[in-house]
């Protein structure tokens, strides 16, 4: 998996592309933690180019999100696509996290 | 009538870095087959949260072990066997996690047996000669 780290209008956007797995779900929870800790309070997961993720990487993205929750902060998903988008769906988070189509629409949003 | 064609066993380390090749082999075998899109990822998915599952929590030790993955193509379905020496664990007694609970109350474990579950048409397990066997079933239609 490769990550991309972009800011846009003071929100990271960190776009993943490849596979989302228990193998590297570490890394990527690393970076997200320690995206935190740099004080980043607005978060975009960009998933247009992620074509698997599996609950460790869904995981993830909780840990991340209930991080966020006591300091104020967000983190979104965009652009997801199929059979990604669906994944989430099962495992009952889409209720958790906003999804926007885009990533656009992800950053308005959190503007 | 086409019978049941069992592809090769292959061989695998409990090692987490093999979730790429164990994809790898599910891809080709779907290619073999004429596997829909969404029926490979299903099983790609569900056979790596149970092979997570033996990686993680499996063993008692730090050796390396065998995990053995087997393929099977039938006429309306497909499945995939995962077979290791790891402590007896069945998966399908692991509950449900509540997906309707608020973000905070939210727990971490439990999801990968979920979505395994969820994607699938059946899991089967059996305890054999000191070996968990965990098949995974999917329809093709």
């Amino acid at each position: 998996m490769e990550i991309a780290e972009t800011r846009r209008e003071g929100i990271v956007v960190l776009r993943l592309r490849g596979r989302l797995d228990a193998s590297n779900a570490g890394t990527f929870a690393a970076r997200l933690r320690a995206a935190i800790e740099a004080g980043e309070r607005r978060i975009v997961v960009e998933g247009s180019e992620l074509a698997y993720v599996d609950s460790a990487g869904l995981q993830t993205l909780l840990v991340a999100a209930k991080a966020l929750r006591p300091l104020a902060g967000r983190i979104v998903l965009a652009a997801l696509r199929e059979p990604v988008g669906r994944i989430v769906d099962i495992a009952g988070l889409s209720s958790v996290f906003a999804l926007y189509p885009t990533e656009s629409d992800a950053v308005a949003a959190l503007r | 009538m086409a019978a049941m064609s069992w592809e090769p066993a292959i061989s695998f380390t409990n090692d987490l870095a093999e979730l790429e090749r164990l994809s790898r082999v599910i891809d080709e075998f779907a290619a073999r087959q004429g596997l829909r899109p969404n029926v490979v990822f299903d099983l790609q998915l569900a056979a790596n949260e149970i092979f997570t599952n033996v990686v993680l929590h499996g063993y008692a030790d730090d050796r390396r072990h065998e995990i053995v993955v087997r393929l099977v193509a039938d006429t309306d379905e497909v499945a995939v066997e995962i077979e290791d020496d790891g402590r007896p664990f069945d998966p399908s007694t692991v509950p449900t996690p509540r997906l309707d609970l608020p973000l905070e109350e939210r727990p971490l474990g439990g999801l990968g047996v979920h979505l395994a579950r969820r994607v699938t048409d059946a899991m089967e397990y059996r305890r054999q000669a000191e070996r968990n066997i965990m098949r995974i079933r999917k329809k093709l239609t």
